[in-house]
């Protein structure tokens, strides 16, 4: 009954996302309408990151616990979370098309994200490489916590050692573009919207694989 | 700790000495690259960047030599053995030193090379030291985790494949630093690659036994 409600609350919220992003922000300054990109690539990189760090979660409990249920929910998470920086990467160089000219711009944050992206798919390359169960399971959660240490470096630390065009919430530039108002507002909500979906649609995962497990 | 460390380093340059071999194979890659690369250059009448090329050397030399450092272990079938006498801890360290010096040795060889090619024009021959120094550790620290998971899948191009995201940050930093005028302006960088190595060698040590006693 609430898993309904909530599916329909979720629907109804997701017009709602729709109606703030394309006609309730105006276009801004010289970035005009390819402001609206923000909307989708900033919770996509933000999800993607705590996918990220779930995903240490259940690697930690995979090694504490051994217990294979775990190791395979950090795969899915992964993939969700790998899946994310890709929408995330793309939605980018097109609103760097717009921006700066070009798709790809070797940009130090496009850079690391494309490193992140790599650490992942090498990630699932070892997994798919490993034959025995046991030892994939094992040698995958290492390795995912391995990585994992790495995401806060190349999100949060590495952009910020080197120059960037890449707007930076932090940095005053930014306060330019949102001094509108509205799209501070929109970009909150699209944040929150858009983690409460992931949330659904991992849970939902789970549940229906749960007899695989 | 320490003597337990230094017997399997012992036996590291012991196998090395009995048939690896990779000495030899560093030197003879290293020169063959070197020259190549910078020949390419000439003869499209440009003065090579023999730093670029110094960087680039040493990242394929790396590439193609540190994934064989467990592989002795994995094809004998001997780390049950000797998993009996020393700790994770202990291999892992044994194994990361001798990377240490086989990197070291490595940037050396090539360092040279390139001098010898470059007139031996550089601004200060103990920067240049430091700077092999740091990056071998660095580079070693980042690639032992690597070649750990690399022997326990039998396919040698995963090491490629999982050591290049950790040693790109590196890659990068590395790129703007000229090994042959090397000066006061990179120690920032320097301090940063520094602290990139131990944190890589301080995970690696912390995960490893997960690795090493996984069949």
């Amino acid at each position: 009954m609430f898993t309904r409600l909530r599916y329909v609350l979720l629907l109804i919220l997701f017009f709602t996302e729709i109606y703030l992003c394309f006609f309730y922000v105006r276009p801004v300054g010289i970035l005009g309408n390819s402001i609206r990109i923000l909307f989708f690539h900033v919770p996509a990189a933000w999800t993607s990151v705590i996918s990220f760090m779930i995903s240490l979660f259940f690697s930690l409990r995979y090694i504490k616990t051994k217990n294979s249920v775990s190791a395979e929910k950090a795969v899915i998470v992964s993939a969700a979370g790998l899946f994310l920086l890709i929408a995330a990467s793309v939605s980018g160089a097109i609103w760097a098309k717009s921006a700066w000219n070009s798709f790809w711009n070797w940009d130090v944050r496009q850079t690391s994200i494309a490193v992140l992206i790599l650490i992942y798919v090498a990630f699932f390359s070892i997994r798919l490489s490993v034959k025995n169960n046991r030892s994939r399971d094992m040698i995958s959660s290492v390795y995912l916590i391995f990585s994992s240490f790495a995401v806060p470096f190349f999100v949060f630390i590495a952009p910020r050692q080197y120059e960037s065009l890449h707007p930076d919430l932090v940095s005053d530039g930014i306060n330019s573009i949102l001094s509108g108002g509205r799209v501070i507002q929109v970009l909150v909500f699209s944040i929150l919207y858009f983690s409460w979906l992931y949330f659904e649609i991992i849970n939902h995962i789970f549940r229906t694989r749960k007899n695989e497990f | 700790m320490v003597r337990k460390i230094c017997c399997l380093l012992k036996k590291e340059f012991s196998v090395e000495y009995a048939g690896n071999r990779t000495f030899i194979q560093i030197i003879s890659l290293s020169a063959i690259s070197v020259f190549i690369a910078s020949y390419i250059p000439v003869i499209s009448g440009f003065r090579p960047d023999y730093s670029l090329i110094f960087w680039i050397t040493v990242f394929f030399t790396v590439f193609s030599g540190l994934d064989k450092i467990f592989r002795y272990e994995t094809d004998r079938n001997n780390m049950k053995f000797c998993l009996q006498y020393y700790s994770c801890e202990e291999i892992v360290t044994a194994k990361f030193i001798f990377n240490v010096m086989a990197v070291m040795f490595t940037e050396t060889v090539i360092f040279l090379i390139c001098c010898f090619f470059n007139n031996f024009t550089f601004v200060s021959a103990s920067g240049s030291f430091v700077l092999i120094i740091i990056s071998s550790i660095s580079i070693s620290a980042s690639t032992v985790f690597s070649a750990l998971i690399s022997s326990k899948t039998n396919t040698g191009f995963l090491f490629s494949i999982s050591a290049l995201p950790v040693i790109f940050p590196l890659l990068l930093i590395f790129f703007r630093i000229d090994v042959f005028s090397f000066s006061e302006v990179f120690t920032k960088n320097l301090f940063l690659i520094l602290l990139l190595g131990v944190f890589y060698f301080i995970v690696a040590l912390k995960l490893s036994p997960f690795i090493i006693k996984e069949d």
